[in-house]
């Protein structure tokens, strides 16, 4: 069980978050939204300004106005930091590498080897024992990073994007290790990757500008983004703006009506539109039950055999022969379209 | 000058000046071996002063070395580690014995450990007499070498980064579990080569070693100090002798070059 309340000014940093004993917390953000810094913090490898964190009800910094200023460092916290890169020790072989952690925590030569080799057996690395880390690939290397840290035995395991330096031919295989081995284990997890997020997390935290915008079930939180960031993460349009009588009244100032949901009027609200229910047409489209919105091409961008088309208030993924059929480029007026039923509309 | 394959742009005026620079500092080694009277060099460099000499160099050389691995290394990690104020000014004055004239850093350290100098009651109180003596010997080569350990060590660990030690930590290990597991021996390399280094300075030390050891044969006479007076009373012998210098100090570079690009000897690389 962590609690964790930390600011640090310089890098305009302010989050509270806690993790429950066994639970993994996904975080995900845009680059410089404070993720490494939190699990800087967590790891004692950076001081708060101020703050509090209890891991199994003992403190890791106590740095509240006035409070005795407790700072445990980092080699007596129990938390393991794994990086985007194994970073294995190059001058020790594969099982010192992985017996480092018990050994450096007081346990025998004999019994750290034979806790490293149960790890190594833990993530089917066992033949690479002898091996010198230079002699591994990217993915064998990781693999023996996670037994390393997890021999440790950590109160709490940070993973610093785990995968993000390695061959997609080689995260499946590791996305289920590490699904085996967080199953159990109170961890913290930074990724890029919905689906890192979807099969390993029971939460997630959504960062931005050093604070936590969006907080809960997995799930919950990719099936309802409140943020462009989440929404973009997910693929979906999102819309704010407040309900109105059977419709929608955005924050960019577009009207949206004929949709019927369960919100009062005035309520602020959210609305997300798959990309790939929208069709796009030259003239306003006056069949029954479609929403359209008239909007200036912004770019055009491939995404696998489609093409994503971004309006000023929407994206749509459109076959490549509607955009040679309009002859799309930017700038030119558009009609986008989507069934009312697509729409999904929630309270923010 | 083609490379081993690909584009090279030197222009032929730099090889033209590093032709003649290269010769400037090879053709005086070619003086020395012409100059060597060849039917007495092994009587010559044999001679009882001679060998005496050659003994007291290398065994201060690797006493001086020693000492500057044990304190050149802990200077290098609070320099390269740590931030205090007036580190820049600190680093500046660890290094200054690289800048100053050795004659210079013999007379600073007359006036700190000599019998009239700032310790010197200290010592004599203690009943130690360090100038003039063969610990006045290693004290000179320490002042000069450590800057060449502590310039190369640092710089090592500064381009190694904190990351491995940053997980090791994160993995139980305190700062000397660190320092000794994981440091030290990604930093090998770089140590033997700053220790090599610093011997090699150690074993050509002249001005200092003069100035605050004084030149008696076998207790502070070294090899530097036995050939310029060779140099006087037999010519012959002194030149002898400087060959004798060259060789290790080929042997020396040989040793610091190899062990700075291990993967360039490692089998199999």
């Amino acid at each position: 069980m962590l609690d964790f309340r930390a600011t640090i000014a310089a890098r305009d940093f302010d989050v509270e978050l806690s993790v429950a004993q066994g639970e993994t917390l996904a975080v995900l953000g845009p680059n410089g939204s404070g993720k490494s810094t939190l699990l800087e913090s967590l790891a004692g490898l950076i001081r708060p300004d101020s703050g509090t964190a209890h891991l199994d009800g003992e403190a890791l910094f106590d740095l509240r106005a006035g409070a005795s200023g407790a700072w445990v460092p980092a080699h007596r916290r129990a938390v393991s930091l794994l990086a985007q890169n194994a970073l294995l020790f190059p001058r020790m072989s594969v099982r010192d590498n992985v017996a480092f952690g018990p050994q450096s925590t007081g346990a025998g030569t004999r019994a750290a080897r034979a806790r490293a080799v149960r790890w190594l057996g833990e993530v089917d690395a066992l033949e690479f024992a002898n091996r010198r880390p230079g002699q591994l690939s990217g993915g064998q290397a990781q693999r023996i990073a996670i037994a390393r840290a997890l021999a440790a035995e950590p109160r709490l395991l940070l993973l610093d994007e785990p995968m993000a330096a390695l061959d997609v031919t080689v995260t499946p295989a590791l996305r289920r290790l590490l699904r085996r081995v967080l199953a159990d284990q109170t961890a913290i997890l930074v990724t890029h990757d919905v689906l890192d997020a979807y099969t390993l997390a029971d939460r997630v935290a959504v960062m931005s500008g050093g604070r936590i915008v969006e907080l809960g079930e997995t799930r919950a939180v990719f099936e309802r983004p409140k943020s462009p960031f989440t929404a973009a993460l997910v693929g979906l349009n999102l819309l704010t703006g407040v309900r109105t009588a059977g419709g929608l009244s955005t924050d960019v100032g577009v009207d949206l009506g004929a949709i019927g949901a369960d919100i009062p009027v005035g309520h602020r609200v959210a609305a997300t539109i798959p990309p790939a229910t929208i069709r796009l047409s030259a003239q306003r489209s006056s069949a029954a039950g479609l929403v359209s919105v008239a909007g200036q091409v912004t770019d055009l961008e491939p995404r696998g055999d489609l093409i994503r088309v971004g309006t000023e208030l929407l994206f749509a993924d459109v076959a490549p022969a509607v955009v040679a059929d309009l002859d799309l480029v930017p700038g030119m007026t558009v009609w986008a379209s989507f069934p009312e039923s697509e729409l999904r509309l929630y309270d923010l | 000058m083609r490379g081993a394959g690909g584009y090279s742009s030197v222009p032929r005026w730099v090889i033209v000046l590093a032709a003649v620079g290269g010769a400037f500092v090879l053709l005086p080694l070619v003086g020395i071996i012409t100059h060597v009277d060849w039917a007495n060099f092994i009587p010559l460099v044999t001679s009882s002063s001679s060998v005496s000499a050659l003994y007291l160099s290398l065994v201060t050389a690797a006493a001086s070395t020693a000492l500057c691995i044990i304190f050149g290394v802990p200077i290098s990690v609070v320099l390269a580690r740590t931030t205090f104020p007036g580190q820049g000014v600190v680093r500046a004055l660890v290094l200054l014995p690289l800048v100053l004239p050795p004659v210079v850093g013999g007379i600073a350290l007359l006036y700190t450990y000599g019998r009239l100098g700032l310790l010197g009651s200290t010592f004599s109180f203690l009943g130690i007499q360090i100038a003039f003596s063969t610990t006045a010997v290693i004290l000179a080569q320490t002042f000069v070498a450590m800057p060449f350990l502590v310039l190369s060590f640092e710089g090592a660990l500064r381009s190694a980064g904190t990351r491995y030690e940053a997980i090791a930590a994160t993995l139980g290990a305190g700062p000397t579990t660190v320092l000794r597991r994981v440091t030290l021996p990604m930093l090998g390399p770089a140590l033997i080569s700053g220790s090599i280094l610093a011997f090699a300075r150690a074993l050509g030390e002249f001005g200092a070693t003069l100035t605050f050891a004084g030149s008696f044969q076998g207790t502070t006479q070294t090899l530097p100090l036995d050939l310029y007076f060779q140099l006087e009373n037999d010519p012959r012998a002194a030149v002898a002798l400087s060959l004798v210098l060259v060789a290790v100090a080929i042997i020396v570079v040989g040793f610091a070059h190899r062990s700075a690009n291990p993967e360039l000897f490692r089998p199999g690389a």
